[in-house]
């Protein structure tokens, strides 16, 4: 394993220097980051696209440059893959196609003897390994950087601690089955949004089998029925978030599909978080306050929840936190901007020497890998408003 | 005391030291919102009001006369639901009324006007009240008691249950309690005055 950690470590600095190299010369610095997270592999792409979301800690720009990275690799073939299917999967198959193929996980759909059609979704052949001397090199970068601090006061070692737990959680299928399953028993109270059931007894170790849903890919979408639907996905948001406390963190373009009958279809619970229950009580108190406009009453709860570091400066954060709702709630509500706010509220937090507590980084991630759709299909979506039946009900229950 | 008939609403010399007691029915949207998602929309509001403003006006750095107005009474029903608003006796009902015009009180009209109040619900055989204030504005009134202008309250309001708080009606934070409905007032509007008294407190 040392070897290898060394050997990838090297690698990863060629790749680094040679990109180094064509940035002095390009002026399209977003998509020379994006191919570099490519070439590197599938455990930077991941932990690219994870640290894309942390607009608590990582600079907006960047964070939409990281948004741009998809994983779009080659499946693994058919025949390769079966050999990892559960034997009583493959005696009740008919037959296999591929169907999408990411950095950790092939997806294939399936035709069983009773006609049923599944999702298959298998993990690569020994990611695991892969995805372990990776997080290894990068643990290593991270505290290099930050004891050098080449950037800046940025909890590097913290961060990348987080994302590469993420990226380890996409490796457990146990875990992320029932996520699913539970995620589609929560998400029946919000109309119009589907979540594939679990075939529990087809799943493996390695395979989790679903329901296969029909058309996700097919593009044949009107724009009401886009609009319909992202509105439908960001209820869904808020249910998760001021409800049931289990929050899909990872709602970007190929998880969340618009269905042309307006509904939405929700996959991939390989990202989920569960937020605690007073972590989620405080949050939609937070969320309640907001709205109306009460900016000490929000630092009051940010304060309750915080990790206060050795130079934290409650009074300087209650009055800045005063300053923002003031400057978020002047306007109509229909013009409030979630991104720029949360933005402001974290480096606020970061400023006045106080961490963030996880019971408001993760919903508000899951709220911010949502915005990009929602920017583009229904920007004019008022965020309060629509939030609001969920954020009295979440502090009634 | 001296009982006005049609007292000339438009002045703004009836605003201060005045007080009124007005008859109104609530037009607009009153919604009740409970913890299961049950909301219960309440379109035949009715009731009494009562309002009187300070002596003394203030004035704004910027030259705005401003008053204080102090709710009385507020004593709301709605016969199809069985919804009844009072006004809870244990806490200030307070508003503001401030000139659009730097000026002295004959600039007190058109105002804007705020009130923060708090109140008792009384609904399916229990008791709630607000902790936090039910904020009801409106802009550029231009009669005073302002019967007939819409009411704005910007967000929602929680309420807790009377019984579950540690000092029942006396109550100022919630402690271990959870909020049991929450008021939505998108819009409320006096529509027509059913009957008014208009007494100078002097
Ligand atoms: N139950 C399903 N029915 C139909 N298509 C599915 C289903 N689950 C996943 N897919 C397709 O496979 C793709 C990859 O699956 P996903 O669970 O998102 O894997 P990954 O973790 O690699 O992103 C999805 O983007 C979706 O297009
Ligand atoms: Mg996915």
């Amino acid at each position: 394993m040392r070897a290898a950690v060394v050997l990838r470590a090297f690698e990863i600095l060629v790749v680094l220097t040679f990109a180094g190299v064509r940035a002095l010369f390009s002026r399209r610095r977003a998509d020379l980051l994006a191919d570099v997270v490519v070439r590197l592999g599938p455990t930077f792409l991941k932990v690219a696209q994870l640290l894309g979301t942390r607009v608590d800690v990582v600079p907006l720009e960047v964070c939409r440059a990281l948004a741009r990275v998809y994983d779009d690799l080659p499946a693994v073939p058919v025949s390769e893959a079966e050999q990892r299917f559960p034997a009583r999967l493959r005696a009740d198959l008919v037959g296999v196609v591929p169907a999408a193929a990411g950095s950790i996980a092939c997806v294939y759909r399936g035709e069983l003897r009773d006609g049923r059609h599944v999702a298959i979704k298998v993990r690569r052949p020994g990611i695991d390994r892969v995805v372990a001397r990776d997080l290894a090199v990068l643990g290593s970068v991270a505290r290099l950087a930050e004891s050098l601090r080449v950037l800046g006061g940025m909890p590097v070692v913290d961060v990348v601690g987080e994302v590469g737990d993420a990226v380890r959680q996409q490796l457990d299928f146990g875990a992320e089955a029932a996520a699913l399953r539970e995620l589609g028993a929560n998400l029946v109270a919000v109309a119009g949004v589907r979540v594939p059931d679990v075939i529990d007894e087809y799943c493996g170790p390695d395979v989790l089998v679903m329901e296969h849903l029909p058309g996700l890919r097919d593009g044949a979408v009107s724009a009401e029925a886009k609009r319909a639907a992202t509105i439908t996905a960001l209820r869904a948001v808020y249910q998760m978030i001021f409800l049931d406390g289990l929050v899909h963190c990872d709602l970007h373009p190929g998880n969340l599909y618009a269905m042309p009958d307006g509904s939405a279809v929700i996959v991939d619970a390989g990202f989920c978080r569960r937020m605690t229950e007073s972590g989620r009580r405080a949050f939609a108190g937070f969320f309640y306050r907001m709205t109306r406009g009460d900016g000490a009453a929000c630092a009051d709860v940010v304060l309750a929840t915080a990790t206060a570091t050795a130079r934290s400066d409650p009074e300087g954060f209650r009055t800045g936190m005063i300053r923002l709702v003031e400057s978020a709630t002047r306007d109509s509500v229909a013009d409030f901007d979630l991104v720029p706010f949360t933005v402001r509220l974290f480096a606020l937090q970061r400023e006045h020497g106080l961490a963030a507590d996880p019971a408001f980084v993760f919903p508000i991630l899951s709220l911010v890998v949502l915005e990009g759709t929602l920017r583009e299909v229904c920007a004019d979506v008022d965020f309060q408003t629509e939030a609001l039946p969920f954020v009295l009900r979440g502090m009634m229950t | 005391m001296t009982v006005d008939a049609a007292p000339d609403r438009s002045d703004p010399l009836v605003v201060p030291n005045s007080q009124h007691h007005v008859g109104l029915s609530i037009r607009g949207q009153l919604t009740v919102l409970f913890s299961d998602g049950e909301t219960l929309d309440c379109a035949d509001v009715k009731g009494l009001s009562a309002v009187r403003s300070a002596q003394e006006i203030t004035t704004l750095p910027d030259g705005r006369p401003r008053i204080a107005v102090t709710r009385l009474m507020t004593h709301f029903h709605s016969n199809e639901t069985g919804l009844l608003i009072q006004q809870n006796p244990a806490r200030p009902n307070l508003g503001v009324l401030t000139g659009l015009r730097p000026g002295g009180a004959e600039a007190l009209l058109p105002a804007d006007v705020v009130f923060e109040q708090y109140l008792i619900i009384s609904l399916r055989g229990r008791l709630y009240l607000n902790l936090d204030p039910l904020v009801m504005e409106a802009k550029a009134i231009t009669t005073f008691p302002p019967v007939g202008t819409t009411f704005l309250s910007r967000t929602p309001t929680t309420f807790y249950d009377v019984a579950e708080l540690e000092g029942g009606l006396y109550a100022t934070a919630a402690g271990s309690a959870k909020p049991r409905l929450a008021l939505a007032s998108t819009s409320v509007c006096g529509s027509h005055v059913t009957h008014e008294i208009d007494v100078p407190t002097d």
